[in-house]
């Protein structure tokens, strides 16, 4: 107990840490996510190849070899970032791909009627979107991107690896420093859980405001 | 000038030609009701004039500007550039069939959407108009409640107040009540009743011959993607002459 309460001050700013990248890579995922998802919903053609070709890698690969391999190849380009940044450039990209399936299906299950009373009444494709399609859309996507949140802070743990100080390097340091993985590793998935859990109760209460009255 | 000018419309959805030269004019005030079987091409038609439809040969004309494409004197058709487009929609009020309200607002926000964001007018100009517009279809007690809570009269009602806000000078109304439980129908008939009394001119897709009867000026009949007979309303429901609407008549007063 006493490794856990010396600890707890440098492993919770990792769990920081850990937030910040998470917050920004879903930041990040949720912008260009949208964007794609809503282009590639209207077929406009050179997003929905862009789209298929990320849906389908991001199915195929492992995040943990996305982040290898950006790691280690933009060095070969002359791109020197630190790692922190490599990991934000890895997730968001690897996400903004699950983001971008579950707006484009949330979009195009909005009735075809609901679009041409936007259009009908003069709206821009642009105010279309704004003001009718993702106010809609997001009532049937914000479940699927609570899951989708979710699995990208576990996947922050993944920059461990690329040594990015987030909770679990920090986790693997004091666990090796005090030999005593039980208590460190033990105190890590209880931050884990508590984060996503936060995390599903505040999308919970934000699917109640923006829910419709049925 | 007619308020709408037709000429020679043509549309196919692949190898359906839905629309085969349509010729039709609608002058300022004037009440047109269109009949026909479903698939006869008439909603094609009132989407054709809501750009909510591209169509394929021909010219429509609201005020005598070209709406959707415009043709040079070469006969060269040109899709008009989108931000056109969006203008000349403003001029024309669509009332759909499902209503097609937007779900996530109250009905004060569906009739002021437009005004606000299309029209650039302050959300307290827009609010208070829109305010008339519900008391207008006696719908002042439900201003700011959801959509979903109202009836399918009303929320068809809120529909009518959308499209006026924006001030159109030709409304088209499809099958407004055909998805409207009977008792509903009503409602929704008097609106439109008292809006072809003030002068709007309105384009009527219905199947209430009665409603037609009282109110519409004119009556089209619609068979196969054309105009097949036109004239004044009872004419064509007490003294059909072409064939296929005598049969389409006759489908009507067995049920009624």
């Amino acid at each position: 107990m006493n490794i856990i309460i010396q600890n707890a001050p440098y492993l919770l700013k990792a769990a920081g840490n850990t937030l910040w990248l998470s917050a920004v890579s879903l930041g990040i995922s949720l912008i260009f996510g949208t964007a794609v998802g809503v282009l590639a919903a209207f077929r406009f053609w050179p997003v929905v190849i862009l789209n298929q070709i990320g849906v389908y890698s991001v199915r195929g690969i492992p995040l943990l070899v996305v982040l290898y391999f950006i790691y280690f190849s933009l060095p070969l380009i002359r791109v020197d970032i630190d790692p922190y940044s490599t990991a934000v450039i890895g997730l968001s990209l690897y996400f903004t791909f699950f983001i971008s399936e579950v707006v484009r299906g949330a979009v195009i299950s909005i009735p075809r009627g609901q679009i041409d009373a936007g259009k009908s009444i003069g709206l821009s494709f642009w105010s279309r979107v704004r003001l009718v399609i993702l106010p809609i859309a997001s009532r049937t996507a914000i479940p699927p991107l609570i899951n989708v949140a979710i699995i990208l802070v576990k996947g922050t743990s993944y920059a461990s690896v690329i040594s990015a100080w987030e909770l679990t390097t920090a986790s693997t340091e004091v666990a090796q420093r005090t030999i005593a993985p039980f208590q460190v590793y033990g105190f890590a998935l209880f931050l884990y859980f508590v984060i996503c859990f936060a995390l599903t109760s505040l999308a919970r209460s934000a699917e109640r405001r923006l829910g419709f009255q049925h | 000038m007619p308020k709408l000018r037709i000429r020679g419309l043509r549309k196919s959805f692949g190898d359906l030609e839905v629309l085969r030269g349509v010729d039709l004019e609608v002058e300022s005030g004037e009440v047109l009701a269109i009949i026909g079987a479903s698939g006869s091409g008439k909603s094609t038609m009132l989407r054709c004039i809501n750009i909510l439809e591209d169509y394929d040969h021909g010219t429509i004309e609201v005020d005598g500007e070209p709406v959707g494409y415009t043709v040079d004197t070469n006969g060269n058709r040109r899709k008009r550039r989108e931000r056109e487009n969006e203008l000349l929609r403003t001029r024309v009020g669509m009332v759909f069939q499902s209503f097609n309200l937007f779900p996530h607002l109250r009905a004060i926000e569906n009739v002021t959407l437009g005004p606000i964001h299309v029209k650039g007018e302050s959300r307290a100009d827009a609010t208070a108009r829109g305010r008339e517009l519900l008391a207008k279809v006696g719908l002042e007690k439900k201003t700011h409640e959801h959509v979903a809570n109202l009836s399918g009269g009303q929320q068809q009602r809120v529909a009518i107040a959308r499209a006026l806000a924006m001030n159109p000078s030709l409304m088209l109304f499809d099958e407004v009540t055909s998805a409207l439980d009977p008792e509903l129908v009503g409602e929704v008939l008097q609106v439109m009743r008292s809006l072809a009394e003030e002068g709007m001119t309105m384009l009527v897709v219905t199947h209430e011959m009665h409603f037609a009867r009282d109110v519409a000026d004119r009556m089209v009949f619609f068979a196969d993607g054309t105009i097949v007979e036109e004239g004044v309303p009872r004419d064509l429901i007490d003294r059909p002459r072409d064939e296929r609407l005598q049969r389409f008549m006759r489908r009507f007063s067995a049920i009624s």
